[in-house]
């Protein structure tokens, strides 16, 4: 099933972030394109992985991620290494 | 360079409630939290149960921030057009206030504010990114460049533990580890009370299984807050892995089933939500403590089955603040002295209730997943054909399921080319099944 990217970035509008200008998320890329089902892609519940079809690359931004660090146990290669952001950055649920 | 007693990491209710006792105690203790305020990292799955805060806090339920009382509960399993529901009024729970809803983000601000007020120093933006190691024995925490020595660490930082796995206490079994995507939706006050007929400032939950996750054996809870109504879906870490599931998506047709969608309809989406928690009580006992360190709550895997991980967590905290104050009067932080934290943990309910936990999960791990969809499925179907019965039973055909059963046989149990020629047969024969059937039912009945 496609992900309905709209829907995600409606939702992601109702989260609040404290964006870093350090990223927390590195990806191994050159291993992706041996990578069979590339679960990132659905799995993460921001939609921030999104693999590109024609560059035969996975393109993704940590800025709106959810810290929930799906993404660190579902890659089969073992090539996302998510840790938590820094001190005080990222994800700051009002409601949570 | 600094120096405490004791630095409990994370501030959830587990490190609060180890720091609360620590300082208690009279014990110097350093509590930190990587959100700007503790609790914003942290997401809710589901009802909040008191007995353990009870005993921390006895007048918390004048003072903490709660939403609701929760007076009933509900377990749904969800056909695609049936629906199974049993509901049940929580007497005891009501009359003694055991169980309520909360956001995680005002709750844990507040109990690590209990903590602070007790005597423990609450330092918040605080990322410990490792641990000092000296002789073998964890000697304090590093944040990024700086340096925190203490005689003892308390890993409580949740699932993701930095401290549990820079200490090699942690090891994953993600066959226990879940997604939770989850949507609070507003709705107003009155409107929740008169559409789940509750009381005033009664609150109710859900645990819904089956409908938008049945294949991978996941599941769904709905709570209501004071007005908003928290929907959540659960998925299990090593099927999203396999199959690559979207839990956002299986949230939204969660929220268009007609039974869901009338629970929550005209909510609008007030915060999108995801987070992990393990199940089961998959820890390894041996490996909660070592070398002036100690694990608690999420990190040590104090969770059961059924998304409840705040009291065992709390009470983990606790114990483990038992274990330090003991340490500190004989100035033994060996992982030798710290072992007593498991004849603590025994002392309570709380290593029977992991255990069973785990019983519970090692089931639904090993066979549950494969084949309890099928169980509840078929349980429904049951259901669904005496009530189909009750009102087709005056039509001329007698057994409107029994043909669907042999079709399913012959769908299911022959190679394809024969399946045409059997359904072809199955048609032709079913006068003659039917007769067959209505003399068999005769002589039953007789």
């Amino acid at each position: 099933m496609k992900k309905d990217k709209a829907a995600i970035e409606k939702k992601l509008a109702t989260v609040k972030f404290e964006i870093d200008k350090e990223a927390h998320i590195a990806v191994k890329k050159e291993l992706c394109p041996e990578c069979p089902n590339k679960p990132c892609v659905p799995a993460c519940p921001a939609g921030n992985y999104e693999w590109d079809g024609i560059q035969e690359q996975l393109a993704f931004n940590y800025e709106g991620c959810l810290e929930c660090g799906t993404c660190r146990f579902v890659c089969p290669l073992d090539a996302i290494d998510w840790s938590y952001p820094r001190g005080g950055f990222g994800v700051r649920y009002l409601w949570g | 360079m600094e120096k405490v007693q004791c630095v409990v990491v994370g501030a959830g209710p587990a490190g609060s409630a180890c720091a609360l006792s620590l300082a208690r105690k009279g014990i110097e203790t350093v509590l930190l939290e990587r959100g700007q305020r503790a609790g914003e990292k942290n997401v809710a799955s589901f009802v909040l149960l008191t007995p353990v805060l009870d005993r921390l806090i006895p007048g918390f339920r004048d003072e903490a921030p709660l939403e609701r009382l929760v007076s009933d509960h509900s377990i749904v399993y969800l056909g695609e057009k049936d629906i199974l529901q049993l509901r049940w009024r929580l007497q005891e729970h009501t009359e003694k206030g055991l169980a309520y809803t909360a956001y995680r983000s005002k709750f844990d601000a507040w109990f690590a504010g209990k903590a602070q007020e007790a005597g423990a120093e609450l330092l918040t933006g605080v990322l410990v990114t490792d641990l000092i190691v000296e002789g073998g024995k964890v000697a304090g925490v590093k944040i990024g460049d700086e340096e925190l020595r203490a005689d003892v660490v308390v890993g409580a930082d949740g699932l993701h533990t930095v401290v549990g796995r820079k200490a090699g206490l942690v090891v994953d079994d993600i066959r226990t580890y879940m997604l939770g995507v989850k949507e609070v939706l507003d709705i107003p006050q009155g409107t929740i009370e008169e559409r789940f007929q509750l009381a005033e400032g009664e609150g109710i939950s859900y645990e819904i299984v089956g409908y938008a996750v049945e294949d991978i054996m996941g599941a769904s809870t709905l709570y209501t807050n004071k007005d908003t109504i928290s929907l959540a879906i659960f998925g299990w870490m090593d099927k999203l892995r396999e199959n690559g599931i979207d839990l956002s998506g299986r949230l939204q047709r969660l929220k268009e089933h007609p039974f869901v969608a009338s629970l929550v309809a005209g909510g609008v989406t007030r915060e999108y939500q995801a987070h992990m928690i393990s199940n089961g009580g998959r820890m390894d006992f041996g490996k909660l403590y070592s070398h002036g360190v100690l694990l608690c709550g999420e990190a040590g895997g104090f969770n059961d089955y059924a998304y409840i991980g705040v009291p065992p967590g709390m009470l983990s905290g606790m114990m483990a603040a038992e274990t330090i104050k003991n340490a500190i009067r004989m100035k033994d932080y060996s992982a030798d002295a710290l072992s007593g934290y498991v004849s603590w943990l025994e002392k309570t309910g709380l290593a029977r209730m992991l255990y069973n936990a785990r019983k519970a999960s090692d089931y639904l791990v090993d066979h549950g997943k494969a084949n309890l969809p099928g169980y509840l499925s078929h349980l429904l179907e049951i259901a669904g054909n005496i009530f189909e019965d009750e009102v087709t039973y005056l039509e001329p055909e007698p057994y409107p399921y029994g043909k669907e059963f042999y079709y399913h046989i012959a769908e299911n149990s022959v190679p394809r080319a024969l399946r045409r020629p059997i359904r072809a047969a199955i048609q032709c024969a079913s006068p003659l099944g039917s007769a067959m059937r209505k003399r068999k039912i005769r002589k039953a009945m007789r």
